[in-house]
């Protein structure tokens, strides 16, 4: 402590100069020292930046992306892209609709006749 | 304890009695609405009134149901109501929290006051009638029919995307509500009754446990909300009127982790066993990564919301270590929950009210023109940490002391949440509140209200009273609790046992 307090008292009060030449001499310590040894730096690149960016990919590609997409969104899509396929039956033209109860029935029978036998006797 | 009058229908029910007086108001002009609002105000303060009877006459002594009432409904099904110790603090937030949210809309709403109000005093019935009713199929219309209100209060008073929002919370919560009501018919088709004392004594079979289990866990799973099914929450949230949010956050929440303990672990103490693994996991992702959402959000109410996931996610790690603990500590999470999320809700809702923006970006230098807003708000935000001294604390302690004696790595893995919690919340404070005042648009804004001060100072009073004296309500839910471990471990080793029978 008594060599702070004589370091302290010449580099304050007898020769106050002395510490702007040996900041220029050591620049490189006196930045270091300066900046706290930079630990805001680098805690700053090491945790608070990684998990901003972390956050903000959970977000929005975690959340909006993955869970809303394959979920409630994603869902809700599907059901109006086959309901617009679905939309796209009705036509309005009669024979359409006639033709595809002709397949209809076409289909009923086969299965009738293939699966289950025929007409019994 | 018996009054002469059924003490908790007068509860449950009067709220729906005031919303008849509201649908008799006639006219669309202000004194109109002035008068649907004092309807509103007084309904809810006498609700309050009452429900502290029931607190003062409860007998914390008992894990029995207490001032049940039973009659006969639909021939199968009773009208069966009582509370015990897990659901009495329940009611009491419930009828605690709504007349500041009446306050709190008192001049944030200028449109449709009355339906606004209709909305929720039914919604107010609709909540307790959760917490209260002793039939699985009363509690299944009670807890479906509040999406009813919700609904239209989002829908109709919300934001710019209200019609989205409302549509994927009623949506979500519905598909998994009715897995819920088939395991209802399915326990109905195997117990022969509905009868929820009598189904805590049934004792089903294991295989059909788990599928039972699993259709209760989608419904609670979405209401609580558990990771991956959370997102309706922040949508929700962020759309809703300021009152919304308070109710979404304060209370519809809590039924889900209500319905875990209620339903869940009682009725099903094998598969709780055998999947409590599986909520750990659900629960610590929900904490860790809703968390760093937090960190990464640009709108207020979001954050909140995004913060609310996070901090149930200790309530479910804390009810599925059953330990005393553990459940306590979850119950406790809850209630702190319910008082410190409402009050940031409110709190966000003050500040949304003068500029119409939930942009954080928007604020900065707070502190300056709004001292008593700034205490207010740092206040919860030091809860909502979970600072010691305030109600947030104790609840995560709790819950972490039952994880740390079942699972220590759950404990570990939960801990990072809370060093989170601390770094997006105080940093939202010093965003919003600290800086300089510099934004032009914030140079005349005002502090509280006398209105805004009736609202935050019994938040402020109870967050902090909670923080250093806890004991009300963890006295009132020991019993209860108590008896719910006992009979989890009683059914456990009976299983062990026919077990054992088998083995050659």
């Amino acid at each position: 402590m008594a060599a702070g307090f004589a370091v302290a008292w010449y580099f304050y009060i007898t020769n106050p100069l002395v510490p702007f030449g040996l900041a220029k001499r050591f620049r490189g310590a006196h930045l270091f020292l300066l900046n706290a040894w930079y630990f805001d730096a680098l805690y700053d690149a090491l945790f608070v930046r990684p998990a901003k960016r972390l956050g903000r990919f959970l977000w929005k590609t975690g959340d909006g992306t993955i869970i809303d997409g394959i979920g409630p969104d994603g869902i809700a899509a599907r059901v109006i892209d086959i309901t617009n396929r679905v939309v796209k039956l009705q036509t309005g033209y009669i024979y359409h609709y006639a033709f595809v109860m002709l397949i209809g029935v076409a289909l009923l029978i086969t299965y009738f006749i293939f699966a289950m036998g025929g007409l019994k006797p | 304890m018996s009054y002469g009058w059924p003490i908790l229908s007068t509860v449950t029910f009067l709220p729906l009695l005031g919303a008849l007086l509201i649908v008799l108001l006639r006219g669309q002009d202000e004194s109109a609405f002035r008068n649907a609002r004092f309807i509103a105000l007084w309904t809810t303060l006498i609700t309050f009134a009452l429900s502290l009877i029931l607190w003062r006459d409860f007998d914390p002594l008992t894990a029995q149901f207490q001032f049940v009432e039973l009659r006969p409904w639909l021939g199968p099904i009773a009208f069966h109501m009582g509370i015990d110790g897990i659901s009495m603090p329940f009611v009491l937030l419930t009828t605690f929290l709504m007349p500041l949210c009446i306050l709190a809309s008192w001049l944030a709403i200028t449109e449709r006051v009355k339906e606004y109000m209709i909305a929720f005093l039914v919604l107010e019935t609709l909540m307790l009638g959760v917490f209260t009713s002793l039939d699985l199929v009363m509690f299944y219309l009670f807890f479906e029919g509040g999406l009813i209100p919700m609904f239209l209060i989002i829908g109709i008073w919300g934001g710019q995307r209200r019609v989205y929002a409302s549509f994927k919370f009623f949506l979500y919560t519905l598909a998994g509500s009715l897995l819920m009501l088939l395991a209802i018919m399915a326990i109905y088709w195997e117990a022969g009754t509905t009868d929820i004392p009598v189904l805590l004594t049934h004792g089903f079979p294991p295989e059909m446990q788990t599928w039972l289990w699993f259709a209760f866990l989608a419904s609670f799973a979405v209401k609580l909300p558990m990771w991956p099914v959370h997102t309706w929450l922040p949508d929700a949230h962020v759309e809703a009127p300021t009152a919304g949010s308070v109710i979404l956050a304060g209370i519809l929440l809590k039924m889900g982790g209500y319905g875990f303990l209620r339903f869940s672990i009682p009725m099903f103490p094998l598969a709780s066993a055998e999947f409590a693994p599986l909520i750990f996991a659900l629960s610590v992702v929900a904490i860790i990564y809703t968390s760093l959402v937090c960190l990464a959000q640009e709108d207020l109410k979001k954050l909140i919301a995004y913060s609310s996931v996070a901090h149930m996610g200790f309530v479910t790690i804390g009810v599925f270590t059953l330990t005393m603990q553990g459940l306590q500590g979850g119950i406790f999470q809850m209630l702190s929950h319910g008082i410190v999320s409402a009050a940031l809700f409110l709190c966000v809702g003050v500040i949304y009210d003068r500029m119409h923006t939930r942009e954080i970006a928007a604020f900065g230098g707070l502190a300056d023109r709004m001292p008593i807003y700034a205490f207010c708000f740092m206040v919860f935000t030091l809860a909502n940490v979970g600072l010691p001294g305030t109600s947030g604390f104790v609840g995560e302690f709790l819950s972490l002391t039952g994880a740390f004696r079942v699972n220590t790595w759950v404990a570990f893995l939960a801990t990072t949440g809370v060093i989170l919690s601390a770094a997006y919340a105080l940093w939202l404070y010093r965003r919003i509140i600290f800086g300089k005042l510099e934004k032009a648009s914030l140079k005349f804004i005002t502090d509280l209200t006398w209105r805004e001060v009736a609202v935050m100072t019994p938040l402020v009073l109870l967050t902090i009273f909670f923080g250093f004296y806890p004991a009300p309500i963890l006295d009132a839910s020991a019993a209860s609790v108590d008896a719910l471990i006992k009979n989890f471990n009683a059914s456990l080793a009976a299983a062990e046992q026919a077990r054992l029978a088998l083995m050659p």
